[in-house]
Protein backbone atom coordinates (compact mmCIF):
# COMPACT_ATOMS: atom_id res chain seq x y z
CA UNK A 1 0.00 0.00 0.00
CA UNK A 2 1.13 3.55 -0.42
CA UNK A 3 3.10 5.48 2.29
CA UNK A 4 2.90 9.35 2.69
CA UNK A 5 6.56 9.16 1.68
CA UNK A 6 6.29 7.31 -1.27
CA UNK A 7 4.38 10.51 -2.63
CA UNK A 8 6.08 12.37 -5.17
CA UNK A 9 7.56 16.02 -3.68
CA UNK A 10 4.82 17.65 -5.71
CA UNK A 11 2.05 15.64 -4.58
CA UNK A 12 2.96 15.70 -0.92
CA UNK A 13 2.92 19.47 -1.00
CA UNK A 14 -0.25 19.53 -2.51
CA UNK A 15 -1.70 17.47 0.10
CA UNK A 16 -0.17 19.27 2.86
CA UNK A 17 -1.11 22.26 1.41
CA UNK A 18 -5.12 20.47 1.23
CA UNK A 19 -4.69 19.74 4.95
CA UNK A 20 -4.50 16.14 3.66
CA UNK A 21 -1.61 15.71 5.08
CA UNK A 22 0.33 17.36 7.62
CA UNK A 23 4.03 17.95 7.95
CA UNK A 24 4.09 15.92 11.27
CA UNK A 25 2.55 12.83 9.62
CA UNK A 26 4.98 13.02 6.54
CA UNK A 27 8.02 13.42 8.51
CA UNK A 28 6.88 9.88 10.71
CA UNK A 29 6.43 8.45 7.30
CA UNK A 30 9.58 9.24 5.90
CA UNK A 31 11.23 7.91 9.26
CA UNK A 32 9.99 4.56 9.19
CA UNK A 33 11.16 4.64 6.12
CA UNK A 34 14.84 5.31 6.92
CA UNK A 35 14.38 3.09 9.61
CA UNK A 36 13.97 0.14 7.43
CA UNK A 37 15.89 0.63 4.45
CA UNK A 38 19.02 2.55 5.64
CA UNK A 39 20.67 -0.29 7.17
CA UNK A 40 21.12 -1.58 3.70
CA UNK A 41 21.79 1.29 1.73
CA UNK A 42 23.62 3.62 3.75
CA UNK A 43 22.65 6.92 2.58
CA UNK A 44 22.94 8.93 5.01
CA UNK A 45 25.96 10.61 6.66
CA UNK A 46 23.71 11.83 9.60
CA UNK A 47 20.25 12.16 10.40
CA UNK A 48 18.70 15.14 12.32
CA UNK A 49 16.02 13.18 13.20
CA UNK A 50 14.34 14.93 16.65
CA UNK A 51 15.77 18.16 15.02
CA UNK A 52 13.55 17.39 12.39
CA UNK A 53 11.13 15.68 14.43
CA UNK A 54 10.63 19.74 16.16
CA UNK A 55 10.28 21.51 13.08
CA UNK A 56 7.84 18.94 11.58
CA UNK A 57 5.66 19.79 14.74
CA UNK A 58 6.21 23.54 14.45
CA UNK A 59 4.89 23.29 10.69
CA UNK A 60 2.22 21.35 11.71
CA UNK A 61 1.04 24.28 14.04
CA UNK A 62 1.29 26.76 11.30
CA UNK A 63 -0.67 24.87 9.09
CA UNK A 64 -3.06 24.38 11.65
CA UNK A 65 -3.07 28.05 11.83
CA UNK A 66 -3.46 27.89 7.91
CA UNK A 67 -0.17 29.56 7.50
CA UNK A 68 2.36 27.59 5.09
CA UNK A 69 5.90 29.20 4.59
CA UNK A 70 5.98 28.22 0.93
CA UNK A 71 5.79 25.50 -1.55
CA UNK A 72 8.41 23.17 0.60
CA UNK A 73 6.23 23.39 3.41
CA UNK A 74 6.73 20.61 5.46
CA UNK A 75 8.85 18.27 2.98
CA UNK A 76 11.73 15.96 4.22
CA UNK A 77 14.91 16.59 2.41
CA UNK A 78 18.20 15.94 2.50
CA UNK A 79 21.90 17.85 1.54
CA UNK A 80 24.70 16.39 0.26
CA UNK A 81 27.02 16.55 3.14
CA UNK A 82 29.32 19.48 1.42
CA UNK A 83 26.31 22.01 2.15
CA UNK A 84 26.69 24.06 5.30
CA UNK A 85 23.96 23.42 7.14
CA UNK A 86 23.86 25.54 11.07
CA UNK A 87 24.51 23.14 14.05
CA UNK A 88 24.55 20.59 11.99
CA UNK A 89 28.30 18.83 11.49
CA UNK A 90 28.79 19.55 7.91
CA UNK A 91 32.40 16.30 7.21
CA UNK A 92 32.23 16.76 3.17
CA UNK A 93 32.81 12.60 3.61
CA UNK A 94 36.54 13.72 4.95
CA UNK A 95 38.08 12.68 8.27
CA UNK A 96 39.80 16.10 7.95
CA UNK A 97 36.52 17.76 8.13
CA UNK A 98 35.00 15.45 10.72
CA UNK A 99 33.58 17.60 13.75
CA UNK A 100 33.34 20.45 11.47
CA UNK A 101 30.02 22.46 12.52
CA UNK A 102 29.61 25.47 10.34
CA UNK A 103 27.82 28.29 11.76
CA UNK A 104 25.51 29.14 9.02
CA UNK A 105 23.78 27.35 6.21
CA UNK A 106 24.98 27.28 2.84
CA UNK A 107 22.36 30.12 0.69
CA UNK A 108 20.47 26.77 -1.23
CA UNK A 109 20.01 25.16 2.19
CA UNK A 110 18.67 28.60 3.70
CA UNK A 111 15.90 28.93 0.65
CA UNK A 112 14.60 25.75 1.07
CA UNK A 113 13.90 26.42 5.30
CA UNK A 114 12.82 29.53 4.27
CA UNK A 115 9.95 28.05 2.17
CA UNK A 116 9.25 25.25 4.34
CA UNK A 117 11.38 22.06 3.98
CA UNK A 118 12.62 20.28 6.74
CA UNK A 119 16.54 18.75 6.16
CA UNK A 120 15.80 15.32 7.65
CA UNK A 121 19.98 14.79 7.28
CA UNK A 122 23.31 14.70 5.50
CA UNK A 123 23.63 12.90 2.74
CA UNK A 124 26.56 10.76 1.57
CA UNK A 125 28.93 12.45 -0.70
CA UNK A 126 32.86 11.11 -1.60
CA UNK A 127 35.21 12.46 -0.01
CA UNK A 128 35.47 16.15 -0.59
CA UNK A 129 32.66 15.63 -3.78
CA UNK A 130 35.76 13.94 -5.36
CA UNK A 131 35.95 10.29 -6.13
CA UNK A 132 37.04 8.61 -2.88
CA UNK A 133 33.49 6.50 -2.39
CA UNK A 134 31.25 6.73 0.51
CA UNK A 135 29.45 3.46 2.02
CA UNK A 136 26.30 4.55 0.29
CA UNK A 137 24.86 1.55 -2.31
CA UNK A 138 22.28 1.89 -4.61
CA UNK A 139 19.02 0.45 -4.29
CA UNK A 140 18.88 -0.66 -7.53
CA UNK A 141 21.38 -3.33 -6.65
CA UNK A 142 22.80 -3.14 -3.06
CA UNK A 143 26.32 -3.97 -4.79
CA UNK A 144 26.32 -1.45 -7.10
CA UNK A 145 27.68 1.91 -6.98
CA UNK A 146 25.03 4.85 -6.77
CA UNK A 147 27.49 7.00 -8.56
CA UNK A 148 28.88 9.84 -7.34
CA UNK A 149 29.78 12.17 -5.89
CA UNK A 150 26.25 12.79 -4.57
CA UNK A 151 26.10 9.43 -3.83
CA UNK A 152 23.59 9.32 -1.13
CA UNK A 153 21.17 11.86 -2.44
CA UNK A 154 20.74 10.04 -5.38
CA UNK A 155 20.20 6.58 -3.24
CA UNK A 156 18.32 8.16 -0.72
CA UNK A 157 16.07 9.52 -3.11
CA UNK A 158 15.25 6.34 -5.13
CA UNK A 159 14.61 4.11 -1.62
CA UNK A 160 11.93 6.84 -0.98
CA UNK A 161 14.24 8.41 1.94
CA UNK A 162 13.41 11.51 1.34
CA UNK A 163 11.21 13.98 -1.32
CA UNK A 164 14.01 16.03 -2.42
CA UNK A 165 17.84 16.75 -1.72
CA UNK A 166 20.42 19.07 -2.78
CA UNK A 167 23.67 18.13 -4.95
CA UNK A 168 26.50 18.94 -6.69
CA UNK A 169 28.62 18.57 -10.16
CA UNK A 170 32.01 19.51 -11.11
CA UNK A 171 31.89 16.57 -14.02
CA UNK A 172 29.32 15.07 -13.30
CA UNK A 173 27.99 14.13 -10.04
CA UNK A 174 24.30 15.39 -9.93
CA UNK A 175 23.47 13.33 -13.23
CA UNK A 176 25.28 10.53 -13.28
CA UNK A 177 24.11 9.32 -9.74
CA UNK A 178 20.63 10.50 -10.63
CA UNK A 179 21.07 7.89 -13.98
CA UNK A 180 22.22 5.10 -11.62
CA UNK A 181 19.72 5.43 -9.24
CA UNK A 182 16.55 6.43 -11.83
CA UNK A 183 15.83 9.72 -10.44
CA UNK A 184 15.77 13.10 -11.63
CA UNK A 185 18.56 15.21 -11.42
CA UNK A 186 19.00 18.87 -12.39
CA UNK A 187 23.00 20.69 -13.13
CA UNK A 188 21.82 24.22 -13.53
CA UNK A 189 24.01 27.17 -15.38
CA UNK A 190 26.74 28.29 -13.78
CA UNK A 191 25.55 31.35 -12.02
CA UNK A 192 22.06 29.95 -11.46
CA UNK A 193 22.33 28.91 -8.19
CA UNK A 194 24.60 30.13 -5.28
CA UNK A 195 27.73 28.08 -4.56
CA UNK A 196 27.95 30.12 -1.42
CA UNK A 197 28.74 27.85 1.62
CA UNK A 198 28.96 24.71 -0.55
CA UNK A 199 32.62 23.07 0.43
CA UNK A 200 34.59 24.18 -3.11
CA UNK A 201 35.73 21.07 -5.46
CA UNK A 202 36.76 23.52 -8.18
CA UNK A 203 35.77 26.95 -8.25
CA UNK A 204 34.91 27.73 -11.97
CA UNK A 205 33.70 24.02 -12.53
CA UNK A 206 31.27 23.71 -9.12
CA UNK A 207 27.42 23.91 -9.77
CA UNK A 208 24.90 22.93 -6.73
CA UNK A 209 21.59 21.73 -7.86
CA UNK A 210 18.20 20.11 -7.41
CA UNK A 211 17.70 16.17 -7.09
CA UNK A 212 14.25 14.33 -6.65
CA UNK A 213 11.98 11.63 -8.41
CA UNK A 214 9.91 14.15 -10.80
CA UNK A 215 10.96 16.47 -13.34
CA UNK A 216 8.01 18.67 -11.90
CA UNK A 217 9.57 18.06 -8.27
CA UNK A 218 12.84 19.12 -9.56
CA UNK A 219 11.41 22.74 -11.12
CA UNK A 220 9.48 22.99 -7.62
CA UNK A 221 13.74 22.90 -6.24
CA UNK A 222 15.06 24.46 -8.44
CA UNK A 223 12.93 27.37 -7.98
CA UNK A 224 13.16 27.63 -4.54
CA UNK A 225 17.23 27.89 -4.79
CA UNK A 226 17.66 29.43 -8.08
CA UNK A 227 18.40 33.34 -7.92
CA UNK A 228 20.46 36.04 -7.35
CA UNK A 229 23.04 36.03 -4.28
CA UNK A 230 25.32 38.86 -2.75
CA UNK A 231 27.64 36.16 -1.41
CA UNK A 232 28.40 34.35 -5.04
CA UNK A 233 29.11 36.77 -7.71
CA UNK A 234 29.03 34.59 -10.63
CA UNK A 235 24.80 34.74 -9.44
CA UNK A 236 24.26 38.44 -9.93
CA UNK A 237 24.93 38.95 -13.59
CA UNK A 238 22.17 36.09 -14.20
CA UNK A 239 19.28 36.96 -15.97
CA UNK A 240 16.25 36.26 -13.33
CA UNK A 241 14.99 32.76 -13.02
CA UNK A 242 11.32 32.59 -14.27
CA UNK A 243 8.78 30.24 -12.01
CA UNK A 244 9.79 26.84 -13.60
CA UNK A 245 7.14 24.77 -12.18
CA UNK A 246 4.09 26.58 -13.65
CA UNK A 247 6.08 26.54 -17.04
CA UNK A 248 5.38 23.03 -17.29
CA UNK A 249 1.73 23.75 -17.23
CA UNK A 250 1.23 24.34 -20.83
CA UNK A 251 -0.47 22.66 -23.46
CA UNK A 252 0.32 18.80 -24.41
CA UNK A 253 2.04 19.79 -27.35
CA UNK A 254 5.08 21.96 -25.37
CA UNK A 255 7.51 20.61 -27.18
CA UNK A 256 6.35 20.54 -30.71
CA UNK A 257 8.77 21.40 -32.61
CA UNK A 258 11.43 21.12 -30.52
CA UNK A 259 14.99 20.96 -32.24
CA UNK A 260 16.94 17.78 -30.26
CA UNK A 261 20.83 17.92 -31.27
CA UNK A 262 22.20 14.42 -31.62
CA UNK A 263 26.03 14.55 -31.51
CA UNK A 264 28.18 13.30 -34.06
CA UNK A 265 30.58 11.50 -32.00
CA UNK A 266 32.15 11.23 -28.20
CA UNK A 267 29.22 10.85 -26.42
CA UNK A 268 28.20 6.96 -28.05
CA UNK A 269 31.47 5.86 -27.96
CA UNK A 270 31.71 4.32 -24.70
CA UNK A 271 28.26 3.54 -24.70
CA UNK A 272 27.54 -0.24 -23.47
CA UNK A 273 25.22 -1.47 -25.79
CA UNK A 274 21.30 -1.84 -23.50
CA UNK A 275 22.24 1.43 -23.09
CA UNK A 276 22.53 2.99 -26.42
CA UNK A 277 19.72 1.06 -27.56
CA UNK A 278 17.47 2.87 -24.78
CA UNK A 279 19.12 6.19 -25.78
CA UNK A 280 17.60 5.32 -29.06
CA UNK A 281 14.26 3.99 -28.53
CA UNK A 282 14.06 7.44 -26.17
CA UNK A 283 14.76 9.56 -29.37
CA UNK A 284 12.55 7.97 -31.21
CA UNK A 285 9.73 8.74 -28.12
CA UNK A 286 10.84 12.35 -28.31
CA UNK A 287 10.02 12.43 -31.66
CA UNK A 288 6.42 10.72 -31.45
CA UNK A 289 5.87 13.87 -28.58
CA UNK A 290 6.73 16.41 -32.19
CA UNK A 291 10.12 17.12 -31.41
CA UNK A 292 12.71 16.73 -33.85
CA UNK A 293 16.27 15.15 -34.02
CA UNK A 294 19.24 16.27 -36.24
CA UNK A 295 22.67 15.13 -36.18
CA UNK A 296 25.38 18.12 -34.99
CA UNK A 297 29.02 18.13 -35.43
CA UNK A 298 30.71 18.88 -32.36
CA UNK A 299 33.91 21.49 -32.75
CA UNK A 300 36.72 20.39 -33.30
CA UNK A 301 38.42 21.42 -30.24
CA UNK A 302 35.81 19.55 -28.11
CA UNK A 303 37.66 16.39 -27.30
CA UNK A 304 41.01 19.10 -25.94
CA UNK A 305 38.21 20.73 -24.41
CA UNK A 306 37.61 17.70 -21.93
CA UNK A 307 41.29 17.20 -21.42
CA UNK A 308 41.56 20.94 -20.45
CA UNK A 309 38.59 20.38 -18.44
CA UNK A 310 40.68 17.39 -15.96
CA UNK A 311 43.43 19.97 -16.22
CA UNK A 312 41.16 22.54 -14.46
CA UNK A 313 39.75 20.42 -11.86
CA UNK A 314 43.29 19.06 -11.04
CA UNK A 315 44.44 22.45 -10.37
CA UNK A 316 41.81 24.18 -8.49
CA UNK A 317 41.26 20.76 -6.34
CA UNK A 318 44.93 21.60 -5.49
CA UNK A 319 45.04 25.25 -5.08
CA UNK A 320 41.35 24.03 -2.84
CA UNK A 321 43.15 21.48 -0.33
CA UNK A 322 46.95 22.38 -0.46
CA UNK A 323 47.26 24.04 3.27
CA UNK A 324 45.21 20.87 4.52
CA UNK A 325 47.18 18.52 2.33
CA UNK A 326 50.49 20.12 4.16
CA UNK A 327 49.43 18.72 7.39
CA UNK A 328 46.86 16.39 6.58
CA UNK A 329 47.73 14.11 3.71
CA UNK A 330 47.71 11.00 5.04
CA UNK A 331 44.43 11.77 6.01
CA UNK A 332 43.65 11.92 2.04
CA UNK A 333 41.83 9.19 0.21
CA UNK A 334 44.41 8.06 -2.95
CA UNK A 335 41.77 9.51 -5.82
CA UNK A 336 41.65 12.67 -4.09
CA UNK A 337 45.64 12.72 -2.97
CA UNK A 338 46.58 11.84 -6.84
CA UNK A 339 44.84 14.92 -8.11
CA UNK A 340 46.44 17.09 -5.47
CA UNK A 341 49.50 15.98 -6.19
CA UNK A 342 49.24 16.26 -9.70
CA UNK A 343 47.59 19.63 -9.29
CA UNK A 344 50.17 21.07 -7.68
CA UNK A 345 53.18 20.35 -10.57
CA UNK A 346 50.75 21.22 -13.61
CA UNK A 347 51.96 24.45 -14.94
CA UNK A 348 50.05 27.56 -14.60
CA UNK A 349 50.03 28.70 -18.16
CA UNK A 350 48.45 25.04 -19.21
CA UNK A 351 45.93 25.94 -16.46
CA UNK A 352 45.28 29.34 -18.09
CA UNK A 353 45.36 27.92 -21.63
CA UNK A 354 42.67 25.40 -20.58
CA UNK A 355 40.64 28.11 -19.20
CA UNK A 356 41.36 29.68 -23.35
CA UNK A 357 40.10 26.16 -24.97
CA UNK A 358 37.60 26.68 -22.26
CA UNK A 359 36.30 29.94 -23.78
CA UNK A 360 36.69 28.43 -27.20
CA UNK A 361 34.37 25.53 -26.60
CA UNK A 362 31.54 27.39 -24.98
CA UNK A 363 31.38 30.05 -27.82
CA UNK A 364 31.47 26.78 -30.63
CA UNK A 365 28.69 24.87 -28.66
CA UNK A 366 26.27 28.59 -28.10
CA UNK A 367 26.63 28.50 -31.75
CA UNK A 368 25.88 25.04 -32.00
CA UNK A 369 22.49 25.49 -29.77
CA UNK A 370 21.20 28.07 -32.53
CA UNK A 371 21.17 25.08 -34.92
CA UNK A 372 19.28 23.27 -32.21
CA UNK A 373 17.02 23.81 -28.86
CA UNK A 374 18.86 20.94 -26.51
CA UNK A 375 21.11 18.06 -27.02
CA UNK A 376 20.26 14.59 -26.04
CA UNK A 377 22.94 11.90 -24.87
CA UNK A 378 22.88 8.91 -22.60
CA UNK A 379 23.44 9.96 -18.98
CA UNK A 380 26.37 7.32 -18.88
CA UNK A 381 28.27 4.71 -19.91
CA UNK A 382 25.43 2.40 -18.80
CA UNK A 383 24.10 1.31 -15.81
CA UNK A 384 25.36 1.52 -12.26
CA UNK A 385 28.84 -0.14 -12.20
CA UNK A 386 29.15 -3.81 -9.89
CA UNK A 387 31.20 -2.78 -6.95
CA UNK A 388 31.58 0.16 -4.79
CA UNK A 389 35.56 0.98 -5.02
CA UNK A 390 34.45 3.22 -7.84
CA UNK A 391 31.93 5.51 -8.78
CA UNK A 392 31.60 5.27 -12.54
CA UNK A 393 32.81 7.39 -15.33
CA UNK A 394 31.34 11.15 -15.59
CA UNK A 395 32.95 11.73 -19.35
CA UNK A 396 29.30 12.40 -20.75
CA UNK A 397 28.42 15.20 -18.11
CA UNK A 398 31.43 16.76 -17.99
CA UNK A 399 31.17 18.50 -21.13
CA UNK A 400 27.91 20.25 -19.81
CA UNK A 401 30.30 20.95 -16.50
CA UNK A 402 32.81 22.55 -18.65
CA UNK A 403 30.82 24.82 -20.27
CA UNK A 404 28.14 25.49 -17.38
CA UNK A 405 25.39 24.85 -19.64
CA UNK A 406 22.42 23.20 -17.90
CA UNK A 407 21.79 19.63 -18.60
CA UNK A 408 19.22 17.26 -16.53
CA UNK A 409 19.01 13.47 -16.14
CA UNK A 410 15.60 11.63 -16.86
CA UNK A 411 14.82 8.06 -16.34
CA UNK A 412 14.92 6.19 -19.59
CA UNK A 413 14.73 2.22 -18.97
CA UNK A 414 15.56 -0.47 -17.55
CA UNK A 415 18.67 -3.04 -18.41
CA UNK A 416 17.69 -6.73 -18.58
CA UNK A 417 19.55 -6.68 -14.94
CA UNK A 418 16.74 -4.19 -13.95
CA UNK A 419 19.72 -1.26 -13.55
CA UNK A 420 18.25 1.86 -14.49
CA UNK A 421 19.55 3.97 -17.63
CA UNK A 422 19.27 7.97 -18.08
CA UNK A 423 18.69 10.12 -20.46
CA UNK A 424 20.75 13.50 -20.69
CA UNK A 425 19.34 16.72 -21.69
CA UNK A 426 21.30 19.98 -22.11
CA UNK A 427 19.99 23.22 -23.18
CA UNK A 428 21.19 27.03 -23.41
CA UNK A 429 22.92 29.27 -20.64
CA UNK A 430 20.29 29.80 -18.32
CA UNK A 431 17.54 28.09 -20.52
CA UNK A 432 16.72 25.62 -18.04
CA UNK A 433 13.16 25.91 -18.54
CA UNK A 434 13.63 24.63 -22.10
CA UNK A 435 15.12 20.82 -20.87
CA UNK A 436 12.57 20.44 -17.97
CA UNK A 437 9.72 20.67 -20.42
CA UNK A 438 11.50 18.40 -23.04
CA UNK A 439 12.38 16.11 -19.44
CA UNK A 440 8.55 16.43 -18.39
CA UNK A 441 7.01 15.50 -21.68
CA UNK A 442 9.68 12.41 -21.83
CA UNK A 443 8.45 11.31 -18.74
CA UNK A 444 4.87 11.67 -19.13
CA UNK A 445 5.05 9.97 -22.54
CA UNK A 446 6.85 6.84 -21.07
CA UNK A 447 7.00 6.91 -16.85
CA UNK A 448 9.76 5.37 -16.35
CA UNK A 449 10.40 6.71 -13.15
CA UNK A 450 7.51 5.33 -11.53
CA UNK A 451 9.59 2.04 -10.66
CA UNK A 452 10.83 1.66 -7.05
CA UNK A 453 13.83 -0.42 -5.83
CA UNK A 454 12.41 -4.00 -4.15
CA UNK A 455 14.14 -2.98 -0.78
CA UNK B 1 58.20 11.78 -20.44
CA UNK B 2 59.07 11.15 -17.18
CA UNK B 3 58.01 14.01 -14.74
CA UNK B 4 60.91 16.52 -13.80
CA UNK B 5 61.97 15.23 -10.63
CA UNK B 6 64.12 18.99 -10.19
CA UNK B 7 60.93 20.27 -10.17
CA UNK B 8 58.69 18.06 -8.09
CA UNK B 9 61.35 18.79 -5.72
CA UNK B 10 61.31 22.52 -5.97
CA UNK B 11 57.39 22.40 -5.56
CA UNK B 12 57.81 20.60 -2.52
CA UNK B 13 60.26 22.99 -0.68
CA UNK B 14 58.64 25.72 -2.04
CA UNK B 15 54.94 25.10 -0.73
CA UNK B 16 56.86 22.68 2.38
CA UNK B 17 54.18 19.43 1.01
CA UNK B 18 55.04 16.42 2.83
CA UNK B 19 58.19 13.82 1.84
CA UNK B 20 57.07 11.79 -1.24
CA UNK B 21 54.79 14.62 -2.73
CA UNK B 22 54.90 14.56 -6.43
CA UNK B 23 56.92 11.24 -6.86
CA UNK B 24 53.43 8.95 -6.35
CA UNK B 25 50.71 8.55 -8.85
CA UNK B 26 53.04 7.23 -11.99
CA UNK B 27 49.93 6.35 -14.23
CA UNK B 28 48.12 9.45 -13.01
CA UNK B 29 51.20 11.21 -14.41
CA UNK B 30 50.97 9.61 -17.80
CA UNK B 31 47.45 10.52 -18.10
CA UNK B 32 48.52 14.61 -17.11
CA UNK B 33 51.28 14.74 -19.21
CA UNK B 34 48.78 13.70 -21.91
CA UNK B 35 45.86 16.18 -21.15
CA UNK B 36 49.03 19.00 -21.01
CA UNK B 37 50.13 18.21 -24.18
CA UNK B 38 46.93 18.15 -25.71
CA UNK B 39 46.32 21.38 -24.12
CA UNK B 40 49.18 23.03 -25.62
CA UNK B 41 48.79 21.40 -29.12
CA UNK B 42 45.66 23.08 -29.12
CA UNK B 43 45.81 26.23 -31.10
CA UNK B 44 44.64 29.29 -29.19
CA UNK B 45 44.47 32.70 -30.15
CA UNK B 46 46.11 35.36 -27.44
CA UNK B 47 43.13 37.44 -28.14
CA UNK B 48 41.08 34.29 -26.19
CA UNK B 49 40.36 35.58 -22.71
CA UNK B 50 40.50 32.85 -20.14
CA UNK B 51 36.90 31.69 -18.46
CA UNK B 52 37.46 32.70 -15.06
CA UNK B 53 37.90 36.52 -15.80
CA UNK B 54 37.46 38.89 -12.85
CA UNK B 55 34.22 39.68 -11.75
CA UNK B 56 33.96 43.19 -10.66
CA UNK B 57 30.33 42.93 -9.58
CA UNK B 58 31.36 41.34 -6.21
CA UNK B 59 29.85 43.45 -3.17
CA UNK B 60 31.81 45.03 -0.52
CA UNK B 61 33.18 42.82 2.47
Amino acid sequence: MSEPCDLSLTDAAAAIAARGLTPADLLESTLTRVERVEPRVQAWARLRVEEARREARRLTELQERGTLLGPLHGIPMGAKDIFYTAGTETACGSRIMEGFVPAFDATAVARLRERGAIIIGKTHTTEFASFDPSPARNPWALDHTPGGSSSGSGAALAARMCHGALGSQTSGSIVRPSAFCGTVGLKPTFGRVSRHGVHPLAWTLDHPGPMARTVRDVAVLLEAIAGPDANDPATLSAPPPPAYAALLDGADDAVRGIRIGIPDRYFLDDVDPEGEELYRTALRVLETLGCGPREIRLPTEFEAGMEAHEIIHNVEAAAVHVDRYRARSGDYGAKLRAIIETGLQIPAPTYVRAQQIRTVVIRRLRNLLREVDVIATPAALGPAPAGLASTGSPVLNRPFSFTGFPSITVPCGFTEAGLPIGLQIAGRPFEEATILRVAAAYEAATGWGERIPSL
Amino acid sequence: MAPNQAAIAWTRTLLELPAGSGDRFQEEWKIVERRVDTVHRTPVSHEIEPAGAPRLDVPDE
